[in-house]
């Protein structure tokens, strides 16, 4: 009891700084006010909400059939996200493109991570791990499908002038694929080389702030940031695949997006 | 011996019906010219002569075999295009002009022979269009009516049986365009091509046409040699 008080007293401190935000907020007339508090109350309840969940989880005996819906709905919910993102690019329907992506390249990385003993089969790594796979795929595809999209809109006319020259739907949109994947990459390749230097990543502050030798909390972040760039590549490939078979038919007619 | 043939041709775009049933010939080394107003489905037409659209029934016969029977790739390279405004692509004018040669040698290794034989070709029809001295110049950088030069050339090096011309002089000025014009018709007549020409121009349409097709929405109401058509009477 002692150390949830302690916890909500911790909480009601650091949130001081929500009246900064909503202070110069007001002030600059920046507008964020509504949507900060709107998704600061979302946060809180879902945090809130998941802590008692995982405590369950990580001591329950038979961990895996909690964690299995567990990530099943961190999918279904990555899919969404990233739907929403593609369909407002005027992707029709692209759940069924995002989900299966983010899934197939954040369980490639995890389960490899798991196999290779990188990290141990234990609840307290495995979902927190699926989370960051997720998040991070869920990212780099609404970044890959939003930029891919924007592409094939304004170089409509040059595509469809290649295609009238004979040549093939994946030859003329090559370009504008590799550039959608490597736009949605470069930020988490950009941390990849500042790391230690800008900015000491979350998983390593919390196993620092939780006295683990800092060289272990080094490798872990590095096994991180391998598997959320990994998840991120093979999810954005697996997108553009799904995405150039929808954006084109099987006669190689551009559709209207 | 029909070159094209155009039987019932119907499309729709959303609930809009484009083309209502359009029927047309073209014989074999023939220029006919399309007449209508915006939005009676000219552009349309074409485009589903070369399957960059879909059409939605009816059929049409490229040397008596419908379009659907090719392979895509295979028909656009049989059927040429060029558009009102010409896009050009990243690179010289040469790479542009080699486009679509060089298709059929991606990810492979060109022998010498064939590469001499494909840089003849290039300067030949640079030659024929008038743009030999700008074989080196970024495309992306001409001015229009030599873009609209490359376009031409990019399209008939791959010998073409057929030519669909949607308004390919209307972006160019007065000079440029009659310049334009006469090569087209000087290449494509030496060269033996069958030609689609969509024109809003009434008076370029009986310069160009050995036969004049009028269209009016979705439908050929009257195809003719110029000197027999009653001009005033036609609505474009």
């Amino acid at each position: 009891m002692q150390d949830i008080m302690e916890n909500l007293v911790k909480l009601a401190s650091a949130s001081s700084l929500v009246l900064v935000i909503i202070l110069i907020s007001h002030l600059r007339k920046i507008g964020i006010v509504k949507d900060f508090l709107s998704a600061a109350s979302r946060g809180f309840i879902q945090l809130m909400l998941l802590s008692p969940i995982l405590a369950y989880v990580f001591f329950s005996s038979i961990w895996f059939v909690y964690a299995t819906p567990i990530i099943a709905v961190m999918a279904l919910l990555a899919g969404y996200t990233s739907a929403k993102r593609a369909e407002a690019s005027g992707l029709s329907k692209a759940i069924l493109i995002t989900t299966p992506s983010i899934t197939i390249g954040a369980l490639f990385s995890l389960s490899a991570l798991t196999i290779l003993k990188v990290i141990p089969i234990k609840p307290e790594f495995i979902i927190p791990l699926a989370g960051m796979a997720f998040g991070n795929a869920m990212n780099i595809c609404s970044l890959t499908l939003t930029r891919l999209l924007g592409e094939i809109k304004n170089n409509r006319d040059k595509i469809e002038a290649m295609l009238a020259l004979g040549a093939s739907s994946d030859l003329t949109v090559k370009e504008f694929e590799r550039i959608a994947a490597k736009w949605a990459l470069i930020p988490n390749i950009d941390n990849l080389r500042t790391l230690g230097l800008i900015f000491i990543p979350g998983t390593m502050t919390g196993m620092l702030m939780a006295g683990i030798a800092p060289i272990t909390a080094a490798v872990y972040q590095l096994s991180i940031f391998f598997m959320i760039i990994s998840s991120g590549i093979i999810t954005a490939v697996i997108a553009i695949h799904f995405t150039r078979a929808r954006v084109f038919t099987p006669a190689h007619q551009l559709v209207d997006i | 011996m029909q070159m094209i043939e155009i039987i019932s041709l119907k499309k729709k775009i959303g609930s809009r019906e484009i083309l209502k049933g359009l029927n047309l010939s073209v014989k074999k080394g023939e220029i006919v010219t399309i007449v209508g107003p915006s939005g009676s489905g000219k552009s349309t037409l074409l485009r589903c002569i070369n399957r960059l659209t879909e059409f939605d029934s009816g059929d049409i016969l490229i040397n008596g075999v419908s379009v659907r029977e090719y392979n895509p790739l295979e028909l656009r390279r049989i059927v040429g295009i060029v558009f009102q405004l010409p896009v050009m692509f990243d690179g010289s004018v040469e790479d542009n002009i080699a486009y679509g040669l060089r298709l059929s040698n991606v990810g492979k290794e060109v022998e010498k022979e064939k590469m001499i034989e494909m840089e003849k070709e290039i300067k030949k029809i640079a030659r024929e269009v008038g743009i030999e001295d700008f074989l080196s110049n970024e495309a992306t950088k001409l001015s229009i009516g030599e873009q609209q030069r490359v376009a031409l050339a990019r399209a008939l090096i791959l010998k073409p049986k057929v030519m669909l011309l949607d308004e390919p002089t209307s972006a160019l000025d007065p000079k440029n365009e009659e310049n334009i014009e006469n090569l087209i018709l000087k290449l494509v007549k030496s060269k033996g091509i069958t030609v689609l020409w969509v024109t809003h121009d009434v008076a370029q349409a009986r310069r160009v046409g050995d036969r004049v097709s009028v269209m009016k929405e979705g439908r050929i109401i009257l195809t003719d040699i110029p000197e027999k058509i009653a001009w005033e009477e036609v609505y474009v």
